[in-house]
C-alpha cells in the first residue's frame, strides 16, 4: 500500500475529504444500480404471482358459481340440465 | 440465416434465458475488476507530483465520464433499431439504459466538481466540457421524463426514441470541447493515437476500472432489462410457465 498508516489514508496529504466524498458518492451510485432492478424484478415477480392467484380463484369461483346452479342453491331445485342427468341414471338404473 | 440470427435476438424469451446464464459471469467478473481497479487506483498508486492525492478521483471521475457518453451512443443505436426494425428488446434496452446512463453522468459530474475544488479553486464553471456534459445529464433525465409522461408503449418508445437520436449531436460536442474551445479542463489523457502520457503505475488502474465500469454496465442493464421484460411479457405463455415449476429460481 502507499500509505505508511490509517491516517495517512484517511487525511491523503489535506486530500482526504474530497477523495473520500467522490468514492462515498460512487458507491451510492453503483449501490443504487444494483439495487433498484433487484426491486423491480421482485415486483414484477409479485405481479405475476398475485395476477396468477386472482385468476385462479376466479376460475373457482366460477367454477362454483357453475355447480351451484346445476345442483341447485339449496339442492331441492335442479337445472335442466342436472334434470336430464338424472333421468338418464334413472334410466339406465331402471 | 442472418435475418433470423437478427430477429432471434429480439425475442425477449430467448433473451431472457441466455443473460440469465451469462449475468452470474459478467456480475463475478465486473465486482473483481472494480475491486482491483479501485483499490489500486484509491490505495497503492503513486500521487500525482503536481495534484498530490486529489488525483485519485480519476479512478472514478474518467471511468463514468466515458460509461455515461457510450451509454448514450448505444442508447443512439437502439433507437434506431427500435425505429426502423420495431425491434421490441431495443426499446426495452433504450428505456433500460437512461436512468443507468443518467446515474454515471451525475457522478462524472459530482466527482468532477470535488476534484475541481482542489484542483482549479472552484466547483463549477460554464466551460465547454462541463456544459456539454451536463447537456448530457438533462438529456438523459428528458428521455425518463418523456417515457413517464406518455401512456402507451408504442407512443412513448417512439418519442423516446427520436429525443434519443437528437440527442447524440451532443456526444462529439461532448469528446471535442476540449480541442474546440479553450477549456478549464484537461485535455483527454487517454488517446488511441498516441502513447499514453501517464505512468503505467497510473494508467493500469486507470484501464481497469475503466473496462470495470463498462462490464458493470453490462451487468446492471441486463437485470434492468430482465424485470422490465417480465413485466411487459407478464401475460404470455412463457412468462407464466417460467414462474410455474419452481418460482424461486427466477
Amino acid at each position: 500500500m502507499y500509505f505508511e498508516s490509517v491516517s495517512s489514508l484517511i487525511d491523503m496529504g489535506g486530500h482526504g475529504l474530497y477523495v473520500w466524498t467522490a468514492y462515498g458518492i460512487g458507491l451510492l451510485v453503483i449501490l443504487y444500480n444494483i439495487g433498484i432492478p433487484l426491486l423491480r424484478q421482485q415486483q414484477a415477480i409479485r405481479s405475476i404471482q398475485i395476477h396468477r392467484h386472482r385468476t385462479k380463484k376466479a376460475i373457482t369461483t366460477s367454477e362454483r358459481s357453475v355447480q351451484m346452479v346445476r345442483s341447485g342453491p339449496d339442492g331441492s331445485r335442479c337445472s335442466p340440465d342436472k334434470a336430464t342427468d338424472t333421468a338418464t341414471n334413472k334410466g339406465e338404473v331402471l | 440465416m442472418s435475418w433470423r440470427i437478427f430477429h432471434r435476438l429480439g425475442s425477449p424469451k430467448w433473451f431472457y434465458e441466455i443473460s440469465g446464464r451469462w449475468l452470474p459471469w459478467l456480475a463475478l467478473s465486473a465486482a473483481l475488476l472494480i475491486f482491483t481497479g479501485l483499490g489500486w487506483g484509491l490505495l497503492f498508486a503513486p500521487p500525482d507530483y503536481l495534484q498530490g492525492n486529489s488525483y485519485r478521483i480519476i479512478f472514478l471521475h474518467v471511468p463514468s465520464a466515458f460509461l455515461a457518453s457510450a451509454i448514450y451512443a448505444m442508447m443512439a443505436i437502439a433507437a434506431a433499431i427500435s425505429l426502423i426494425w420495431k425491434i421490441k428488446l431495443a426499446d426495452i434496452a433504450l428505456q433500460c439504459s437512461a436512468p443507468v446512463g443518467a446515474s454515471f453522468c451525475f457522478l462524472a459530474l459530482v466527482t468532477g466538481a470535488i476534484w475541481g475544488k482542489p484542483t482549479w479553486g472552484t466547483w463549477w464553471v460554464w466551460d465547454a466540457r462541463l456544459t456539454s456534459m451536463l447537456v448530457l445529464l438533462f438529456l438523459y433525465l428528458g428521455i425518463i421524463a418523456l417515457r413517464g409522461a406518455i401512456n402507451g408503449t408504442h407512443a412513448a418508445s417512439k418519442a423516446c426514441a427520436i429525443l434519443a437520436l437528437v440527442g447524440v449531436v451532443n456526444l462529439p460536442i461532448i469528446k471535442f470541447s476540449v480541442e474546440w474551445w479553450n477549456t478549464l479542463h484537461q485535455g483527454a489523457t487517454l488517446k488511441l493515437t498516441s502513447k499514453p502520457s501517464m505512468a503505467p503505475e497510473m494508467l493500469w488502474p486507470l484501464l481497469i476500472s475503466i473496462v470495470a465500469f463498462y462490464l458493470f454496465f453490462a451487468v446492471v442493464l441486463l437485470m434492468r432489462m430482465r424485470a422490465e421484460i417480465l413485466s411487459r411479457e407478464r401475460r404470455t405463455k412463457w412468462v407464466q410457465a417460467l414462474l410455474t415449476p419452481s418460482e424461486k429460481s427466477l
